[in-house]
């Protein structure tokens, strides 16, 4: 992480520090200063010496606010499962000094909140959080292209939706973001009705979003729903994959608490490593 | 052959389809609510599966209908002939041989040399052994109480109660014979299979409500009750029916007349000259000829016979002579060619006078009996004694009484309804009695006045037919030398016979039935007028008495298989060297007490009417009747097929519940979401 504070992430980028972290050839270009003349004169080739370089976190919390994050049948609204676990997380990197923001969109933005680290910050998003509520439809891919722009310096952007979008343009955007050089998390929240569709008797359905009405009957159509659930996983997962996005699925009928552990202590080994 | 619904009712129900229909479009509107987020994927499953979902759909509607359909069709219990029979049908436990043996069944049948009923017996037998297995075989004639079983089959030939007779039919009595056998024994499911020529006289067709009730109550006791009919309407040949009407026998000093009146039916129209030969006893023979004009009216005529007056007692037979002119070698029906008659039986004639006064019954008593003739006899009761009056031994009553009332009036009528005469004297008192809805009876009693010695004069009467008509020899009665000086005024009208000078009447006949009435408006008696002389009452009782004697006559001609006089048994045939059957044969018979008799058929197989077979069908009213034409017996039996329709409705149940069961989740529908996917690679 480039910043001027020093945090406690340890950056992916090699910088001076008092640190070794590891050795590697020498190419034209680089500062001769750092050329190691032991391993000169012992082995005849140039090589420089590499230093880690402990630095602060910038940390946008992006939360879908659109009306299909408030289904919640199995198991809690996933929107308040991504509240509680974005008020978690925001509140555990501000506490360690990592500094946070938050943006809220559903077709549109809704709140843009920079990211800091002071810890009435944290009041604020909190604030923010507890009176937003659901509504809309969903401009995921739309929001994400901009944070994509907007968002210069390299950020971890942790994206808290039910990606219930083209999957194309969704991973056209997780490309953008990686092209930015931005890190990126995805929980992707789901709940366990909306995949495994046991439902039995001949139902209205109303889009949430934009109440159109679908009549059917989930005995007929149930392997043709779960076969088109698991073929946009699989693109999402291979996606996420692809751009080296971190991808959690959440079921709304979990324990947020783990999931968020989970993504800490990985995240902490992952900077270890 | 088109299938028919026992029941219609069950056709009501028809809108019934629609429930299925109605029930899935309120399913429709009531379907669960639910508010879903991720209908993309609903989306693209529904645009796969809606083609095979929408079928599925429309078969299930499809199979609720079709299973109420077969529902309501069931109800209907339809049935259909054809080869459904052969399939679905089944034989009758009783197969019950009606046979017709009346005597116009043995007019010529289809076959040559063959009657009606000989040919009917004939295929009777032939479709009873090829098409009544497992059917138990019973043959009832119309003269039997109940079937009896037929075994073996080849023995219907040979019954004697399928042979010929001379009787009449009364198929609306067999068919309530038939009921109260299958209502005493219930036999199962029966057929009739009736050979009849389908006359009018032997099948009743007026009345109506007796039908309908038989044919309910048949139906009633066994709802699947066919009758079929062999139909022998065919008379090929010229026929001609021959039935005496009446025979009067009389002695002419050493001779004695007999006229013989005969009627000829005939189902044609030639104009021909038809002869007659007449048997009297073994010896006596003569040829007559009867001319028939053109047209189909039969032909009365009567024959006047000399005959021996030596015997008291004679016998005859007419009958129409085979081979002559107009009869074209052998008539249609030989059995109805002949005719039989008794005569001269020796009969004591009696009257009855009822008297209220003395003098005028005695002089009563003597007109009706004088002393002398030996064969009439008169009986005399005073009012008090009337109830041991028998009418009907009597050739006549007189009655100078106040009128009959009640049972008397009654039992009165119907005596004279059977032939009787009654001849009413003034009671004295008016009094009146009802007639076949008119008032006739006595008015006021008229004197003539003092010093009128004539007094009422009778001076108009018929002197052509009637009590009071002119002798054989064409003398005239001596009515206007009687004198009456008291009379009682007759009311009621009538046709008046005689009357006084000043219009009254003095004579009065009313018809009724076979007999007659007649009033007489004065007495014989001293006070009232001259009429106790006996010049006028003796003649105008004994033709009276003439005329109520007619049935005695008739008592010795009876109708082959409706009179009953004692036992079979007790009856002997007489003439023409034949054993014959006084039960079901014409001919001549005689008692062991000595008494003859001639049995006749019964006029009314003379009736050339043949009823058309829907008419026949439409008397046995709810019954399915088929007809047979004398060839094919057995063929248009519906089979019921209401079994067949339960088994297509649960056959439509059974697939309309394969198709909305949910499919098992083993076939492909088990969840393979995992729940948490392999960690994205950096």
């Amino acid at each position: 992480m480039v910043s001027n504070i020093t945090g406690q992430h340890k950056s992916p980028h090699r910088g001076s520090s008092v640190e070794f972290a590891e050795y590697r050839k020498y190419v034209p270009g680089d500062d001769p200063r750092l050329l190691d003349w032991r391993v000169l004169a012992r082995t005849d080739r140039f090589f420089i010496r590499e230093f880690e370089a402990d630095t602060n976190l910038r940390c946008y919390m992006v939360l879908d606010c659109s009306t299909s994050m408030a289904f919640g049948e199995k198991g809690e609204r996933k929107f308040d499962m991504a509240r509680k676990m974005l008020a978690t997380l925001s509140y555990l990197l501000v506490q360690q000094g990592d500094a946070v923001g938050l943006e809220l969109f559903d077709d549109g933005l809704l709140a843009d909140i920079p990211p800091k680290r002071n810890p009435l910050h944290i009041k604020y998003i909190f604030d923010t959080l507890a009176n937003a509520n659901p509504k809309g439809e969903t401009g995921l891919v739309g929001q994400l292209h901009d944070l994509a722009e907007k968002v210069r310096q390299r950020a971890l952007i942790v994206i808290f939706s039910d990606c219930f979008c083209d999957i194309d343009e969704l991973l056209n955007c997780f490309q953008h973001l990686r092209f930015q050089k931005h890190d990126f998390a995805l929980f992707h929240l789901l709940d366990p009705l909306e995949m495994d569709f046991d439902l039995d008797r001949p139902i209205r359905f109303v889009d949430m979003e934009t109440d159109d009405v679908l009549l059917a009957e989930p005995e007929v159509i149930r392997e043709q729903y779960i076969d088109a659930v698991n073929e946009y996983l699989t693109k999402l997962h291979e996606g996420c994959n692809k751009f080296n996005a971190d991808y959690r699925r959440v079921w709304t009928n979990e324990d947020y608490e783990k999931i968020v552990a989970e993504f800490i202590v990985e995240r902490e080994l992952f900077a270890k490593d | 052959m088109l299938g028919v619904l026992e029941y219609t009712w069950p056709l009501y129900g028809l809108p019934l389809i629609a429930i299925p229909v109605l029930i899935h479009l309120f399913n429709r509107l009531r379907h669960r609510k639910l508010n879903w987020a991720a209908m993309m994927f609903l989306r693209q499953a529904s645009r796969k599966s809606t083609r095979y979902a929408r079928l599925r759909q429309w078969l299930v509607l499809l199979f609720r209908v079709l299973a109420v359909l077969a529902l309501i069709l069931m109800l209907c219990q339809p049935k259909m002939g054809g080869m459904a029979t052969s399939v679905f049908g089944s034989r009758p436990d009783v197969i019950v041989l009606v046979i017709d043996r009346s005597a116009s069944m043995e007019a010529a049948g289809p076959k040559a040399l063959q009657s009606k009923r000989e040919y009917a017996l004939q295929e009777l037998l032939k479709q009873a052994r090829d098409k009544a297995a497992g059917s138990r075989l019973m043959v009832m004639d119309h003269m039997a109480e109940r079937p009896t079983e037929l075994k073996p089959v080849d023995s219907l030939l040979d019954l004697p109660r399928v042979k010929a007779t001379d009787t009449s039919a009364d198929m609306l009595a067999v068919m309530q014979r038939l009921h109260d056998w299958i209502e005493e024994t219930t036999p199962g499911s029966c057929e009739v299979w009736i050979a009849s020529d389908l006359q009018a006289s032997n099948w009743s067709p007026d009345n109506e409500e007796l039908w309908k009730a038989v044919t309910d109550d048949l139906k009633a006791k066994d709802n699947e009750l066919v009758v079929r009919v062999v139909t022998l309407k065919e008379n090929t040949r010229e026929n001609y029916a021959l039935v005496v009407e009446d025979v009067a026998y009389r002695k002419k000093g050493s001779q004695g007349e007999l006229d013989l009146t005969v009627r000829i039916e005939r189902n044609n129209t030639n104009e021909i000259t038809l002869p007659l030969e007449v048997r009297m006893g073994s010896a006596q023979r003569e040829e007559w000829e009867v001319r028939m004009p053109s047209g189909r009216q039969p032909v009365r005529h009567t024959m006047t016979i000399e005959v021996d007056a030596g015997a008291d007692v004679g016998w005859g037979s007419v009958a129409v002579a085979r081979g002559g002119q107009g009869a074209k070698g052998a008539d249609g029906n030989i059995r109805d060619d002949a005719g039989y008659f008794v005569y001269g039986q020796t009969k004591l004639i009696q009257s009855a006078i009822v008297g209220l006064d003395e003098q005028a019954r005695t002089f009563l008593g003597i007109a009706a009996a004088p002393p002398g003739l030996t064969n009439l006899t008169s009986r005399i009761y005073k009012p008090e004694e009337r109830e041991g009056l028998e009418l009907m031994e009597n050739g006549m009553v007189i009655w100078q009484d106040v009128l009959p009332e009640g049972d008397t009036a009654a039992a009165i009528e119907d005596y004279v309804r059977d032939g009787g005469v009654v001849l009413f004297f003034p009671p004295g008192e008016p009094d009146q009695l009802e007639l076949e809805g008119k008032t006739v009876g006595w008015g006021k009693v008229d004197t003539a006045a003092q010093g009128n010695k004539e007094g009422f004069v009778v001076d108009k009467w018929d002197i052509k037919e009637g009590p009071l008509a002119n002798t054989d020899q064409g003398l005239s009665l001596p009515v206007l030398e009687m004198q009456t000086w008291k009379r009682q005024r007759i009311i009621g009208g009538g046709i008046i016979l005689a009357s006084f000078s000043d219009e009254e009447p003095f004579l009065i006949r009313h018809g009724l039935g076979e007999g007659q009435i007649l009033f007489c408006a004065t007495l014989p008696h001293d006070d009232w007028s001259t009429l106790n002389e006996g010049m006028v009452l003796l003649p105008m009782v004994q033709r009276l008495l003439g005329i109520g004697a007619i049935r005695y006559g008739k008592a010795q001609l009876l109708s082959s298989g409706e009179d009953t006089l004692g036992e079979s048994n007790d009856w002997k045939s007489v003439g023409d060297g034949d054993a014959r059957s006084f039960a079901t044969e014409a001919g001549l018979f005689r008692k062991t007490d000595g008494r003859l008799v001639a049995v006749n058929r019964p006029a009314k197989e003379s009736d050339q009417r043949m009823l058309a077979f829907e008419q026949i069908k439409k008397q046995f009213g709810a019954i399915e009747v088929f007809e047979v034409k004398g060839e094919e017996l057995v063929g248009q039996r519906m089979a019921k097929l209401w079994q067949l329709m339960l088994v297509f409705m649960a056959i439509f149940l059974l697939v309309e519940a394969r198709l909305i069961m949910p499919r098992s989740t083993d076939e492909g529908a088990e969840i393979r979401v995992s729940k948490t996917p392999d960690k994205a690679a950096v």
